[in-house]
């Protein structure tokens, strides 16, 4: 395609770098932005400069976080004893509305995916293994996607673990196999981590 | 009891509006080459299986400066008749109706109607490598075994992962076993499943393949079939194991159902170079009604034949003998095709 102007180029070409957005969208996109007034385009542009600066995870769960310490994480009123794993921040959302889980969290950033070039070694494994070394965490509840690549996630982290206290169970697999945690629904969801199976390696 | 008894397709390859009828047993479709015998072998192809047999791009299988194409069929199946609807249109999604009810899974479909197709190309059973072997196997099993089918398709994903972990080993020159026997673990329960019933398949098709030979060949000829798998003396895990070093040097998965072979020998010698063209047709067409005995024995149907272009390069008496056979009780509905009427006496001729 031929664009009457570079600059209007280069916007569609990072808004086609984003999931699911075609060159096409990415130019209705582009062009629907150049029609809303300057104030308005500006204020979009600083959000976006601001999630580049100031962007933090959380150092203990590494939940996307304004502060060191996540809101959960720093919360007295959840229990530290009881850690979900989650493959990544959207997970984390989604359990939270279910409103049925009071333990706290530890993001992956991903599943083991060799064919994507991840190994264990790129996600949030280690920390999560000292974590666990401390002692105060009893109960590990693996809420990955029921993919293969989730299942073999599940298993690496259970083996890892094995030489721990700690209990290990699975949310229950009302979800559909193959499904993602962010499409089941909140009841579907909130019955699946209040009725966990135990893992057996 | 299995058949199909009529045939209506519009605008399906080079045909624009063909009706046709076929009687429960042996058909005959002649004509010369390129008035569409073949494409009336896959429009059936498309009702039974969901799928063209030759290609799988289905919008290259509409008629020429058409938009669509619409393929219907009556079958007879044990005393019930099942209208089978199927339609394609471009830029459209397939449609598969069942009685004018409309499929919302089309793989759902697959297994109503079984059959088993033969094309030219699948002379490469007896005369390619062993992958092709692999494919007639599987794609038995799943006709027959759901399981199967499923088992296979992880089967593969998981190598697949486990291949690109050795990739991934390479370009970080590390090495960590324990990643292996987490892939290992999970694909050994996969592996046993689908060994075990490759065996159970060539065990049944075995004496059958051999009196098939004899039946089409007309006498005793040196021909044998072996099954060839390292799982016959060990374990996946252990067998795995064993080769870490050698998968890391060659940076895939040396050991596996991937690698197994079911070789076809004459003189126990491979019949791909030893057999004549004769030899190896009547190997793969002894293989094919094998096949077809074992589905019948699994899920207690004859699947329907169809046999594109088969009379070529069989010498008058295996031409006789085949018929014999496939006029017989051993087989359900046979549909075939050919360029001349001659070999046939008093069959159902379809001339086109
Ligand atoms: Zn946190």
């Amino acid at each position: 395609m031929n664009y009457p102007s570079q600059v209007l180029e280069q916007a569609v070409n990072e808004f086609a770098k984003l999931p699911g957005i075609g060159k096409k969208t990415a130019l209705r996109l582009a062009l629907h932005l150049i029609k809303r007034n300057k104030q308005e385009l500006l204020l979009f542009s600083d959000s976006l400069k601001k999630l580049a600066n100031e962007i933090r995870y959380c150092n203990l769960c590494h939940n996307v976080s304004d502060n060191e310490v996540c809101n959960i994480c720093s919360s007295f009123s959840r229990k530290k004893e009881q850690l979900c794993v989650v493959e990544d921040l959207r997970d984390v959302m989604a359990i939270e509305n279910t409103q049925q889980y009071f333990g706290i969290y530890h993001v992956l950033g991903g599943v083991i995916n060799p064919m994507e070039g991840i190994g264990p070694e790129t996600l949030n494994l280690e920390s999560l293994i000292r974590r666990v070394e401390i002692g105060e965490i009893k109960e590990i509840i693996l809420a990955l996607n029921a993919t293969m690549e989730g299942d073999t996630t599940a298993f690496y982290i259970s083996k890892k673990l094995q030489p721990f206290n700690v209990k290990i169970s699975s949310i229950s697999r009302g979800i559909a196999v193959g499904g993602e945690l962010e499409y089941a629904d909140e009841i579907t969801l909130g019955r699946a981590i209040t009725s966990r199976v135990n893992y057996g390696v | 009891m299995l058949y199909i008894n009529k045939l209506h397709v519009v605008n399906f390859k080079s045909h624009q509006d063909k009706e046709i009828i076929f009687l429960p047993k042996l058909n005959a479709i002649c004509g010369n080459n390129g008035c569409g015998k073949t494409n009336l072998i896959d429009a059936i192809n498309y009702l039974c299986l969901t799928k063209s047999y030759f290609n799988s791009i289905d919008v290259q299988n509409i008629k020429e400066n058409e938009n669509y194409f619409v393929l219907n069929g009556s079958f007879m199946r044990k005393a019930n008749e099942e209208h089978i609807f199927f339609g394609y249109a471009d830029g459209g999604k397939k449609v598969l109706k069942k009685n004018s009810i409309a499929y919302e899974k089309i793989n759902e479909h697959i297994g109503l109607l079984p059959l088993i197709t033969n094309a030219p190309s699948d002379a490469a059973i007896v005369t390619g490598g062993s992958i092709e072997r692999r494919k007639f196997i599987d794609s038995t099993l799943s006709q027959t075994d759901a399981v199967y089918l499923v088992s296979l398709m992880k089967y593969n994903k998981m190598m697949e992962q486990r291949n690109a972990q050795l990739k991934l080993f390479e370009k970080n020159n590390t090495f960590d076993s324990s990643l292996l026997l987490l892939y290992d673990e999970q694909i050994a329960p996969l592996n046993k499943y689908v060994h075990d019933k490759r065996i159970h398949f060539f065990n049944a098709i075995y004496p059958l393949f051999l009196m098939n030979y004899v039946a089409i060949a007309n006498k005793n000829e040196p021909i044998n079939l072996i099954y060839n798998s390292e799982f016959k003396e060990v374990d996946y895990l252990i067998a795995a194991s064993r080769n870490y070093r050698r998968d890391m040097a060659l940076g895939y998965s040396t050991s596996g159902i991937h690698k197994d072979d079911m070789e076809l020998l004459f003189n126990n010698q491979p019949a791909k170079k030893w057999a004549s063209q004769g030899q190896q047709k009547t190997i793969l067409l002894a293989l094919r009604i094998a096949q077809l005995q074992y589905i019948e024995a699994e899920i207690k149907i004859k699947p329907i034949l169809l046999l594109d272009d088969i009379f070529d390069r069989l010498d008058n008496t295996r031409c006789k003998s085949l018929i014999k056979l496939l006029k017989s009780d051993l087989v359900g509905q046979v549909i075939t095709t050919h360029t001349s009427e001659e070999i046939f006496e008093n069959e159902h001729k379809i001339n086109l």
